[in-house]
């Protein structure tokens, strides 16, 4: 792996997806405390695999997607956010 | 490729502001951390402490589908006729206890004594009473809102917030500089300073997004009283009713709790009730604050507000119906504390907590490693870490001991002076160690 891409992966991709990781972890537990088993949960839990996945074997595209997915995830969440 | 020498600098400088920020600030922000992390569990220590040391429990677990409290009230007006700036509390779970809050004013502030009586409001009884304010929950609220200082204790803990946010932006700014070729989550075991730097950036990293919502919440919660004042920040549920009566008629007026339960339930079926209490000042109020199940929104922000004497509502507040900042400002004291997602938040809070007061700590040791050498210090730098950690944790623990076993006036007069006092000393010490270094002539250069 030539450094360019190390620095893309170890430098900006997994801080990034510890973020994204962080704030879903949170988001998860909210949702499995609040009973609110939809979609939302299992899109949740899946982002937060694909997450972990992507920092531990240090995979671009497991990382980009799950920050990517999760995201498009929150901010629907946010935006139709009933209460 | 080369970093050029802007790019060099800008490093150099965030790392000198994280250096200094983390090492000013790191005391307070690690014992904001520590406490924090046990803080989370305020309501769930009290319910136990309840239960074990003063031995009252609810005869039904079923929750009824209205409190009732009016005989109690009754017994408790009977017993303290003098009783005044009286708080109702809810239990948030069923099965949990009610309490009246109230104060019996004294000739003087010295002879006024505060009490706290435990209720079962499903039988409706009295079931004991305590001294509020000395008990564990409030130390453990009040040392980490205002490290028991009264006078500006919340102002410094929103300053060591502000320091964290700081620390938490810049941490994360100069991580990819530090890391170079070191991979996540690698740990390097050459030295103890290499193994604790590199625990500080890995766990650093980690916990990054917690600990800028804990350090962001908690600045604003820590500033917000002088913050509110010098803006004009209106809270959402701030409701200014009109006097409409004398504060004694007001005061004498008799309140059917019973009632305002069945109004409250009928005006906002989804609030469930935290606390009540009924105005002195005139108004002939009754207001209900309680939270709505689901919600990420600080405890008792929801409230209605009822005329005490025709028992019709005067003001909602529906956080679910308000605007975006008022939603944004009731966020915050949820976020903060973990108040959202039951246990298992508060458990994954406490974890992530204690994380944040790792970091302060390894932050001080690989400081005093990096420093050794040129201040030839007698002790060893894990050395110094312990006897500082030692002694906060023996502060901390013979504060609570004073707050619960003497009075909290005695243990916030000592945390005053021990705060204010080291304060006063730390500022003195950098100001004349900063004089000093100017006095001292520089080594010319040959």
């Amino acid at each position: 792996m030539n450094m360019k891409a190390f620095s893309l992966i170890q430098h900006k991709l997994i801080p990034t997806a510890l973020i994204a990781g962080n704030i879903a972890l949170v988001h998860l537990i909210y949702l499995l405390a609040k009973g609110d088993y939809n979609y939302t949960l299992w899109a949740t839990a899946i982002c937060i695999i694909s997450l972990i996945i992507g920092i531990l074997r240090a995979n671009k595209y497991l990382l980009l997607g799950g920050i990517i997915s999760y995201s498009i995830l929150v901010l629907g969440a946010l935006i139709f956010l009933p209460a | 490729m080369k970093p050029n020498n802007n790019d060099k600098k800008g490093h150099n400088l965030l790392w000198k502001i994280h250096h200094w920020a983390g090492l000013y600030t790191g005391i307070v922000i690690g014992i904001l951390c520590f406490t924090g992390a046990v803080a989370v569990f305020i309501p769930e220590i009290d319910g136990w402490v309840q239960r074990r040391y003063y031995s009252v429990y609810t005869a039904s677990q079923a929750t009824p589908a209205l409190p009732k409290i009016d005989n109690s009230f009754a017994e408790a007006k009977k017993q303290y006729p003098k009783m005044s700036g009286l708080l109702i509390e809810m239990p948030d779970k069923p099965g949990g206890i009610a309490t009246f809050s109230f104060a019996v004013k004294g000739k003087d502030k010295q002879s006024s004594q505060s009490y706290s009586l435990f209720v079962d409001p499903v039988q409706d009884k009295i079931l004991g009473s305590r001294d509020r304010q000395n008990s564990l929950a409030n130390y453990l609220r009040q040392m980490h809102v205002r490290l028991y200082e009264g006078f500006w204790g919340r102002q410094l803990v929103g300053l060591a917030g502000v320091a964290f946010i700081i620390v938490t932006i810049t941490g994360f700014l100069i991580y990819g500089n530090f890391m170079k070729k070191q991979p996540y989550p690698k740990i390097r075991k050459k030295n103890l300073r290499i193994l604790l730097a590199d625990w500080h950036k890995i766990l650093g990293i980690s916990a990054l997004a917690f600990n800028f919502v804990i350090a962001c919440s908690g600045a604003w919660l820590g500033l917000q009283p002088k913050l509110m004042q010098w803006f004009n920040i209106e809270a959402p549920n701030d409701f200014k009713a009109e006097v409409i009566m004398d504060k004694k008629e007001d005061a004498v007026i008799a309140v059917h709790w019973d009632t305002i339960f069945k109004v409250a339930k009928q005006e906002f079926p989804d609030l469930r009730p935290g606390y009540v209490r009924a105005s002195e000042d005139g108004t002939a109020t009754i207001e209900i604050h309680g939270s709505v199940d689901g919600q990420i929104y600080e405890r008792n922000i929801n409230s209605l507000v009822i005329s005490k004497t025709t028992y019709k509502p005067l003001f909602k507040c529906d956080i679910s119906r308000a605007s975006f900042r008022d939603k944004f400002y009731s966020v915050q004291e949820a976020l903060h504390f973990g108040d959202f997602g039951g246990l298992g938040l508060k458990i994954l809070y406490a974890v992530l907590g204690l994380t944040s007061a790792f970091l302060s700590i390894s932050g001080f040791v690989v400081y005093l490693y990096r420093t050794d050498k040129k201040k030839k210090r007698a002790i060893s730098p894990l050395k110094i870490t312990f006897i500082y950690s030692i002694l906060i944790l023996l502060i901390l623990i013979i504060i609570a001991m004073i707050s619960i076993l003497v009075g909290y006036r005695q243990a916030s007069f000592i945390a005053a002076i021990i705060v204010n006092g080291t304060l006063a000393i730390f500022t003195i010490y950098a100001i004349i160690n900063y004089i000093l270094k100017k006095m001292k002539p520089k080594a010319s250069i040959i």
